[in-house]
């Protein structure tokens, strides 16, 4: 790499120039770094500005540059000058003038803050190692320009879209399937609901296709029989073990797919519905598998062997319901999938009785309007209605069910019901508790205490992975963070297709394509020199040495009268775009505060307020927006610890929780720090880290 | 389909939805081929001025909507026999409101002259009365004789109530006459008079033209039937 060439760019524009001693500034950033490149222009945003930066880029004289002016959070791509350029924003427009009364500038604490602000972005350039001053090449998780391949879990049509975007987007992929084959639940299935116009008929499963197309692709390698047992690591150097018939393995990854499909809700459990006692009442997936074996003939039910002449698609069964033991959600395919069984039917034989009862059809788009209308072309009949249960005759089942057309009660005796049950998404805990005991009624290798096992044994391999709280330990543990697609609780790990939520194929192989940029993004922002942050803000938040290395170029005032200054750490997503509001609105906190980016784990985080206290801060607040969960739970157990641990008063630490339309309050949670802490002066620790 | 009897503890099982009485309909109904495309949003129900939505209440009968999920529940007594046909104004708000562009007016009056053809039409429903006493007048003159067609409806229930009807509208068809708009010299054709009303010139054409069309249609169900 060649010599690190340092610059740091200070914008006069936007009240800077008038409320900030600029010259003040730069003999400070002279002092950090004699040989710093310092440069000042009116206004940096401006073309004139920008060429100013690009000038020297071109010459050769900067290759990290600081840029003194707005909130990193804003001209993102206006400063995104060049790729090989490191650039780290010193927030001087928010972070500091905007909203400062102007008193502040006369006594000098508007300047200080600046000062303590630059000092702080320039930090992250040399990211000084504790104890020296020398300054070292920032920290890239991937070691000596290796690039590890991403693991996708799961080789269905979600897995295999999310290895060929990534792939195709120039990185290796691998593909660890557990069953024998690539496909997953679609492999099992004789067709698709259409995915282009006219929408008028079931298409071909797409599986081939896809298969070949992945098989083809000199970046992807496929793992078939194998399943992830052990995963630990972080973006950038995953290392998954994984478990082949014959062997073990283990390999780095940069980030991982969890495309582990669904499992069926076991129908066992719908004792209304029929299909624990009577073989003629299955689930649309059963209902696949008799297609496919009847191979476009007539199809047979599965009691007698007899052609089946009336079929009833049950809809939402055991699903959008308030009974016990039923899951109030909606799978969101099942509505098209009957459709599409319903003319499996009328495929073969148009004058098959095919009625599907439903209370709500949920057929969205064109594509859903035009695939209803060529059910109705077809013959098929939909009924709103209740259903009210399923009983067993000797002819086969008899369903009961309320027409709210007709409204009168039904009982209606049918060769065949099809029950439109839940997909449960294999990355989130089972949501509701494991089965009964159940009679061993179709499956001749049934045990009691084994419905699922049996179940899955039956419909091919539902589940295909184990358990993931055994192999992808840190999904299992805890939901996906809510409001960010593929986002987990775990940084480089995402989720994609129906692992994490019932969805239809169309959803299924866009989310893969998603779940792979998402993936991609640890091993893009290391190659240009960042830590990969996992809400997308490259805040630079996840390497704690980095921001201690921030908070220890704070110049603190020193004797035992000045008022203490504070630290917050604030949630790297929304919090500090939360501080960027209120100053832009002329709110802002008090000017002995110090504002940083809060990591992402509790260790962290307590490590982090430990070297706060003895860089000498009279207190820390802690400002983030997480769900509440374990992560908090965590972070507020290990915030408990430390006035004891440091023989402080626990009224220095502060723990809170915001949204972004928050954003008026956070200044005033800090101010209320910040008095506190002025009442109890400075803290004994100060001084005791070693500078 | 199943229509399984009840025996012992088994359910008793109604008609399933099959598509028997549908393709019927489809078959013999003008424009019937449309009806499976109906999908029970109930636009035709909340439309229709002669029937409530749900089939019960002041107006009684069955909404359009009603009909068309009786027809896939094959019930074809209760549609064919249903007195919404004859109640149908042919306003035809149905038809510009149905989001599948269903001819529904249109496939009521072809129920209602199937349901006439099957003998299953309401025999004392006024407007079949009606209309069967203007198709005949038609049919016999070419063109309506409003004054015997009057008559002949005053007179259905019998002499004594016609003669009661015919007094206690008498100062209508006063008014009527003084207007020129009625003339009773029509009458004579009760008595094969042809003066007031002479209707048209070529009435053995026109009996000749619907004994053909008689005789096509004909041809055309038994065909059908043969199939």
């Amino acid at each position: 790499m060649a010599a690190k060439r340092t610059a740091c760019y200070f914008c006069t524009g936007c009240d800077l120039g008038e409320r900030l001693d600029i010259d003040a500034l730069k003999v400070s950033s002279k002092r950090v770094d004699p040989s710093i490149l310092v440069r000042e222009h009116e206004a940096l945003c401006s073309a004139d500005g920008l060429n100013l930066i690009r000038g020297d880029i071109a010459s050769g004289a900067v290759s990290h540059a600081c840029i003194a002016a707005c909130s990193p959070r804003f001209k993102q791509d206006t400063f995104a000058l060049d790729e090989a350029l490191i650039v780290s924003r010193a927030n001087l427009r928010e972070g500091v003038v905007w909203g400062r009364p102007m008193e502040d500038d006369a006594n000098g604490l508007t300047q200080s803050m600046a000062t303590d602000q630059l000092a702080m972005a320039m930090a992250t350039l040399y990211q000084t190692a504790p104890g020296t001053n020398a300054p070292k090449t920032p920290s890239v998780p991937t070691p000596s320009g290796v690039e590890n391949p991403i693991l996708v879990v799961g080789g269905g049509m979600t897995g295999m879209s999310a290895a060929l975007a990534v792939a195709n987007a120039g990185r290796r992929a691998v593909i660890v399937e557990k069953s024998a084959n690539l496909g997953g639940a679609m492999a099992r299935m004789r067709g698709r609901t259409p995915q282009r116009a006219p929408y008028s008929g079931i298409e071909d499963t797409g599986v081939a296709e896809l298969t070949s197309a992945v098989e083809a692709h000199e970046l992807i390698t496929v793992l078939l029989d194998s399943a992830v047992v052990a995963l630990s690591g972080a973006p950038g150097h995953f290392v998954a073990r994984i478990a082949s018939a014959d062997q073990h393995s283990e390999s780095p990854y940069d980030a991982v797919i969890q495309a582990t499909g669904w499992r069926p809700f076991d129908a066992h459990r719908l004792s209304r519905y029929g299909y624990r006692d009577n073989a003629d009442v299955i689930t649309q997936m059963e209902l696949e598998e008799l297609v496919r074996a009847a191979d476009f003939g007539p199809i047979k039910r599965p009691s007698d062997g007899r052609v089946v002449d009336s079929v009833l698609f049950v809809q939402c069964a055991g699903q959008r319901s308030d009974l016990t033991g039923e899951l109030d959600s909606c799978s969101g395919h099942c509505c098209m999938t009957s459709i599409k069984q319903a003319m499996y039917f009328k495929d073969t034989n148009p004058d098959i009785d095919t009625t599907v009862l439903y209370s709500d059809l949920r057929t969205p788009g064109s594509r859903g309007e035009d695939f209803l209308r060529a059910g109705l072309k077809k013959g098929v009949t939909f009924v709103h209605g209740r259903f009210s249960s399923i009983t067993t005759a000797p002819s086969g089942p008899v369903a009961a069910f309320t027409d709210s057309i007709l409204d009168e009660t039904r009982t209606i005796a049918y060769d065949l019901v099809v029950l439109a049950t839940a997909m449960l998404p294999t990355a989130l805990p089972p949501p509701v508790e494991a089965t009964t005991a159940v009679a061993a009624r179709k499956h001749p290798d049934f045990t009691e205490n084994d419905s699922e096992t049996a179940l899955d044994a039956n419909s091919g391999d539902a589940t295909r992975h184990p358990p993931l709280s055994d192999a992808l330990p840190y999904i299992g543990d805890e939901p996906p963070r809510g409001g960010f697609a593929h986002a987990t609780a775990r940084p480089g790990i995402v989720t994609a297709g129906s692992a994490v939520r019932a969805m239809d194929l169309a959803q299924a192989m866009e989310d893969g394509v998603g779940a792979a940029l998402k993936a991609l993004q640890p091993p893009v922002t290391a190659d240009t020199g960042f830590a990969y942050q996992p809400m997308g803000i490259h805040e630079q938040a996840t390497d704690v040495d980095r921001v201690i290395a921030q908070l220890r170029r704070c110049i603190l005032p020193q004797g035992d009268d000045a008022p203490p200054h504070v630290l917050v750490l604030a949630g790297p997503h929304t919090v500090l775009s939360a501080l960027d509001l209120a100053a832009r609105d002329g709110l802002s906190h008090s000017a002995r505060a110090r504002v940083l980016p809060l990591p992402i784990t509790p260790t962290d985080t307590s490590r982090l307020v430990h070297e706060a206290f003895k860089h000498g801060f009279g207190g820390v607040s802690v400002i983030h927006d997480l769900p509440r969960g374990d992560t908090v739970a965590a972070m507020r157990e290990a915030l408990a610890d430390i006035p004891a641990l440091l023989d402080l008063e626990p009224e220095r630490i502060s723990l809170h929780c915001v949204t972004l339309a928050d954003f008026r309050r956070i200044p005033e949670l800090i101010d209320t720090l910040v008095s506190t802490v002025e009442t109890l002066g400075p803290q004994p620790r100060r001084g005791s880290a070693t500078t | 389909m199943n229509t399984t009897a009840s025996q012992g503890d088994t359910p008793a099982t109604t008609k399933g939805y099959g598509n028997a009485f549908l393709h019927e309909v489809e078959n013999r109904v003008g424009q019937g081929e449309w009806l499976k495309m109906c999908t029970q949003c109930g636009a035709c129900a909340g439309a229709c001025p002669t029937t409530d939505s749900g089939g019960s209440g002041t107006h009684g009968g069955h909404s359009p909507q009603s009909l068309f999920m009786m027809i896939r529940a094959g019930q074809r007594s209760d549609v064919l026999g249903s007195e919404t046909l004859w109640n149908c104004m042919s306003c035809s708000d149905c038809a510009v409101l149905c989001p599948s562009r269903i001819p529904v007016a249109d496939i009521i009056q072809g129920l209602a002259f199937y349901a006439e053809s099957q003998g299953l039409a309401p025999r004392q429903h006024p407007n079949r009365v009606l209309a069967m006493a203007f198709w005949e007048n038609v049919e016999k003159h070419g063109r309506v004789n409003e004054a015997e067609l009057g008559m002949r409806l005053n007179f259905r229930a019998g002499f004594g109530p016609g003669v009661a009807h015919s007094l206690a509208i008498k100062d209508i068809a006063l008014k009527l006459i003084k207007a020129n708009r009625l003339t009773p010299l029509a009458l004579g054709s009760l008595v094969g008079l042809n003066v007031g009303h002479t209707g048209i010139r070529a009435k053995a054409e026109l009996r000749a033209i619907l004994a053909k069309a008689r005789a096509l249609e004909k041809a055309r169900d038994e065909g059908e039937n043969g199939d």
